[in-house]
C-alpha cells in the first residue's frame, strides 16, 4: 500500500496545472447548455485538444497522452480543482467512446474517436424514450431492415437528450427484432432485440426540439426520427447486441468515467471556503454539515482510489458502479443544500451555487435512477431476491 | 498509488482469521455476558481467554511490538484487517486497548509485563473520562493491567502509568453491551500504585495522545466489522424469510435500506484504510523508534483518522438501526444474535472521539469558525470532552 503519487504522476500533474493555470478562462463561460455557451465550449475544447489535454487516456494517435489511469484521476483533480469549464463533449468522450474502443471495428474507431476527440463531432446520448425511463428495455423506436441500401430505417422518438439541440450526433438504442405482431421472435425477449446505432442528427427525417430543463437552459431536446437511413456502419458492436453493448456504457456513466473525484473534492473545498466568509462564522450545526462534506468528498476519493486499484489488477467494478453513482449524486445534493443555507436568503439569486443545486438534482436521476441502482446494489452485489 | 494490502496485512489476518473463523463465535461473545445476577461468568471469562492466547500464538498481540521486544515489528496499517475481523466476528476482548494502544507503550517503557501480555496471558484495559467526570474503564472487570487517561497521582508528576488491576479500588457498572465487562473507578489510585511508562507531563501527554489516535483508528476497524457483521446476518435472514408468499428480501422497502447501510460501510473501510497507513508513515512522537515529524504531517494522518472514524461510527449506526427493522420482531430479543453486534456498536461509536468530536476536530483544521465561540476554533485548547 502505497498512498503517495509516484514522481511520474507529480510531473503530469504540474505539467496539467501549469497549463490549465495558463489558459482557464478567467470569466466563467455561459453555460454550455445553452445555444452561445456551447459554441464558447466548443472553443475551449479546441484548445484542450490543440494541448492533447482533451482525452488524456487515449492513445496518441488520436489525441491523446496514453495516461494512466492513474494519471487521469489526477488531471480531472486539477482540472476541477482550476475551476475548468464543463465538458460539453463528456458523453461523447466518457460514454460513447469506451463502447467505441471495446465494441467498434478499427475503421469505426478511426472515423469516430479522432473527430469526437477534436470536437468536431459532437455526441448526445439517445437513450430514454416518453415510455422508456428506469424501464430502458421498454423502448419502443425501432429500425427496419433495408437490405437495398445497406442499412436500417429508424422510426421513434428519444427524449431528455442532453444537449441533443447543439449536438451533431446520437448514440442509442433501437428495437431491430419486435417482440409481439406479425413476423415477430418472441424469443428474442425485450433485452435481446435491440441493436445500438450511431446518427447523424443532420440525417434526412430527423427533427430536434430542443426544451428548457429545471435550471432554465434549453440543455434538453427530443429527437423524432422518422425513417431515418442509417448504414450498417453505423451499427455499433452487432444486430441484436445493443443491450449488452448499452450496459457496458451505462457502467461508464455511473462509475469512474463520468464522476472522477476531483470534481467533488474541489466542490467541498469551494463549500468550506464559502463557510470561511461567513461573517461571524457558520452556525455549529451548519458548520458540521460543511465537515461532512469535506468527509465525504474524501471518502469518495478513497473508494475510488481503492476501486482503480483493484481494477490495475484485473478486478473491474461492474455493479460495485451503482455504488459510486448513488455516493456522489447524493453527495452533490447535500453539498449544494448546504452551500444554499449558508447563502441563506441570498441563496435564490442566480449564481455558482444555486445553479450547481439545480444541476445536482439530476444527478439521482439520469443514469439509472438512484431506486433503480439501490435495486442493483441489493440484487447484484448483496444477492437479494428479484421481486 | 496502490491501496492493495501489503503483504504483512494479508498475512497477519490470515493467521489470526483462522482462529477467529473457529473459536470466536456468538457462542463465545454470550460467554462473556454476566449471569442474571449480573455477575461476569470466571467460566465464560476463563472460555474467551483461551481463544486470546490461541490469537498470541499467532503473533497477533505483538503486532506493533519490535521483532527484538518479541513482536511482529509491524506497522498500524497491518493491523487494519486483524481488527476489522474480530470487529465481525465480536470477540469480546479489549483487542484495542492491548494492541493498539498499550502493546507499543508498554515495549518502549521495557515493562516486566510485556512478555505475559504478548502471550496472551494479560489483557489491559484503558480508562476513560465521561462528560460527567467519572473515570470508567470497558473490560475493567476482565483486565490485568489499566491504564487510566491521566495522572491520578497527587500531586500529579504529569507521568504515564500502567495499573495492575489489583491496585485499584473499583465497581462494575451494568451495560448495554453486557461483554463490555465494564468497571467505575471508585477512588484515585494510591500515590505508590503503578508503574511508570512515561516520565514527565509533555512526553506523557504525546504518548498518550498517539495511543489515543492509534485506538481512534482501531476502533474504526472494529466499527467497520461490526457494521459488516450485523448486514451479513440481515442479508442471510432477509433472503430465507418469507411474508406474502415471498423472501422479504425481495421487497424494495428492504433493498434500498439494506444497500445504503451496505454503501456506507464500502465506503468507511477505504478510508479506515487509508487512515492506518497515514498513521504508519507518520509515527507519532509516542513511540520511542518512531522518527522525528513534520507537524503538518502527524495533522494529516489525525485529520485522516477523523474521518474515518466518523464514517466507520455513521455506518455501524446505520447497519444496526436498517438490520434491526429489516428483521422485525426477532432482532428485538436477546436470543437471536443481531444485538450482539449492535450493542458493541453503540458502545464503540462514543469511544475515542465521538462524530460530534471529530467533526469538530476536522473543522479546525479547516478554518472554520464556530459562531457560538466567536473565535477561529483553532485557536481552542485541544480537548476530548466528547471522551
Amino acid at each position: 500500500m502505497d498512498l503517495t503519487w509516484s514522481d511520474e504522476d507529480e510531473a503530469f500533474r504540474a505539467e496539467a496545472r501549469a497549463w490549465l493555470s495558463a489558459n482557464v478562462p478567467a470569466a466563467p463561460l455561459p453555460s454550455g447548455d445553452t445555444r452561445e455557451g456551447f459554441t464558447a465550449h466548443l472553443e475551449w475544447e479546441t484548445k484542450l485538444f490543440d494541448a492533447r489535454w482533451a482525452v488524456v487516456s487515449w492513445p496518441k494517435r488520436y489525441g491523446g497522452r496514453e495516461a494512466s489511469l492513474w494519471q487521469w484521476l489526477v488531471f480531472e483533480e486539477e482540472y476541477a480543482r482550476a475551476g475548468a469549464p464543463q465538458r460539453v463533449t463528456q458523453n461523447g468522450i466518457f460514454l460513447l467512446a469506451p463502447t467505441v474502443f471495446e465494441f467498434g471495428t478499427p475503421e469505426q474507431q478511426e472515423r469516430i474517436l479522432p473527430r469526437m476527440a477534436a470536437g468536431l463531432d459532437t455526441w448526445a446520448q439517445g437513450w430514454s424514450e416518453p415510455g422508456a425511463g428506469s424501464d430502458l428495455a421498454g423502448l419502443r423506436s425501432a429500425g427496419v431492415r433495408d437490405d437495398e441500401r445497406g442499412g436500417w430505417r429508424l422510426s421513434g422518438q428519444k427524449t431528455w437528450t442532453t444537449r441533443g439541440a447543439f449536438c451533431t450526433h446520437l448514440f442509442g438504442l433501437f428495437r431491430t427484432t419486435a417482440t409481439s405482431g406479425p413476423g415477430a421472435d418472441p424469443a428474442a425477449g425485450r433485452h435481446r432485440g435491440l441493436t445500438y446505432f450511431l446518427v447523424p442528427l443532420d440525417a434526412p427525417g430527423v427533427t430536434v426540439r430542443g426544451f428548457d430543463r429545471l435550471d432554465g437552459d434549453e440543455g434538453f431536446a427530443e429527437v423524432f426520427l422518422d425513417d431515418v437511413f442509417v448504414p450498417d456502419e453505423n451499427v455499433l458492436g452487432g444486430v441484436g447486441k445493443g443491450w449488452q453493448v448499452a450496459m457496458a456504457t451505462t457502467g461508464s456513466e455511473r462509475g469512474l468515467t463520468l464522476r472522477p473525484p476531483g470534481r467533488f473534492l474541489a466542490t467541498a473545498n469551494r463549500l468550506v471556503e464559502l463557510a470561511r466568509s461567513v461573517p461571524g462564522g457558520a452556525s455549529p450545526a451548519l458548520r458540521d454539515r460543511v465537515v461532512q462534506a469535506h468527509i465525504d468528498a474524501r471518502a469518495y476519493q478513497l473508494f475510488t482510489l481503492h476501486q482503480v486499484s483493484g481494477m490495475l489488477r484485473g478486478r473491474q467494478p461492474g455493479p460495485a458502479s451503482s455504488m459510486n453513482k448513488l455516493f456522489w449524486s447524493e453527495m452533490d445534493v447535500r453539498i449544494h443544500e448546504t452551500a444554499l443555507d449558508l447563502l441563506g436568503e441570498g441563496g435564490e439569486v442566480d449564481g455558482a451555487w444555486s445553479r450547481g443545486f439545480l444541476f445536482s438534482l439530476s444527478g439521482p436521476i439520469y443514469a439509472g435512477t438512484n431506486e433503480i441502482q439501490r435495486n442493483v446494489v441489493a440484487e447484484r452485489l448483496l444477492g437479494l431476491p428479484r421481486a | 498509488m496502490d491501496f492493495e494490502l501489503d503483504q504483512e496485512a494479508v498475512a497477519l489476518l490470515a493467521a489470526a482469521g483462522a482462529v477467529l473463523d473457529a473459536e470466536a463465535t456468538p457462542d463465545l461473545i454470550r460467554a462473556a455476558w454476566p449471569d442474571g445476577g449480573q455477575r461476569l461468568r470466571p467460566a465464560g471469562l476463563e472460555q474467551v481467554r483461551k481463544v486470546w492466547v490461541t490469537l498470541a500464538d499467532q503473533g497477533v498481540v505483538g503486532a506493533l511490538v519490535g521483532e527484538d521486544d518479541g513482536g511482529l515489528g509491524l506497522d498500524l496499517g497491518h493491523t487494519v484487517p486483524l481488527l476489522e475481523r474480530i470487529g465481525y466476528v465480536g470477540l469480546p476482548v479489549p483487542a484495542v486497548e492491548t494492541i493498539v494502544y498499550a502493546a507499543p507503550l508498554l515495549a518502549a517503557a521495557g515493562h516486566p509485563a510485556l512478555p505475559d501480555m504478548l502471550a496472551g496471558r494479560a489483557l489491559v484495559a484503558v480508562g476513560t473520562t465521561t462528560a460527567a467526570g467519572k473515570t470508567l474503564v470497558p473490560h475493567g472487570q476482565q483486565a490485568d493491567l489499566v491504564i487510566l487517561p491521566e495522572d491520578r497521582a497527587s500531586p500529579p508528576e504529569g507521568g504515564l502509568r500502567v495499573f495492575a488491576a489489583g491496585e485499584l479500588a473499583w465497581e462494575p457498572v451494568t451495560t448495554v453491551d453486557g461483554a463490555r465487562a465494564l468497571a467505575r473507578l471508585a477512588g484515585p489510585p494510591t500515590d505508590d500504585a503503578g508503574t511508570v511508562l512515561v516520565r514527565g507531563p509533555e512526553a506523557a501527554r504525546a504518548a498518550a495522545d498517539a495511543a489515543w489516535w492509534r485506538a481512534a483508528l482501531g476502533t474504526s476497524a472494529v466499527l467497520v466489522g461490526l457494521a459488516a457483521r450485523m448486514l451479513s446476518i440481515t442479508i442471510a435472514y432477509v433472503k430465507q424469510r418469507q411474508q406474502f408468499g415471498v423472501p422479504v428480501g425481495s421487497f424494495q422497502a428492504i433493498k434500498h435500506a439494506l444497500a445504503s447501510a451496505h454503501i456506507a460501510v464500502e465506503f468507511a473501510r477505504p478510508a479506515v484504510l487509508a487512515a492506518g497507513w497515514e498513521q504508519a508513515r507518520f509515527p507519532a512522537d509516542g513511540l520511542a523508534a518512531g522518527p522525528p515529524r513534520a507537524t503538518q504531517d502527524a495533522q494529516e494522518a489525525q485529520d485522516a483518522t477523523s474521518v474515518a472514524k466518523v464514517l466507520a461510527a455513521d455506518a455501524a449506526r446505520l447497519a444496526a438501526r436498517a438490520s434491526i427493522q429489516c428483521h422485525g420482531a426477532i432482532a428485538y430479543t436477546t436470543e437471536y444474535d443481531l444485538h450482539l453486534f449492535a450493542k458493541r456498536a453503540w458502545a464503540l461509536i462514543p469511544a475515542y472521539g465521538d462524530p460530534t468530536w471529530h467533526r469538530a476536530h476536522l473543522a479546525r483544521g479547516l478554518g472554520l469558525r464556530d459562531a457560538t465561540a466567536g473565535a477561529t476554533a483553532a485557536a481552542a485548547p485541544q480537548q476530548r470532552a466528547a471522551m
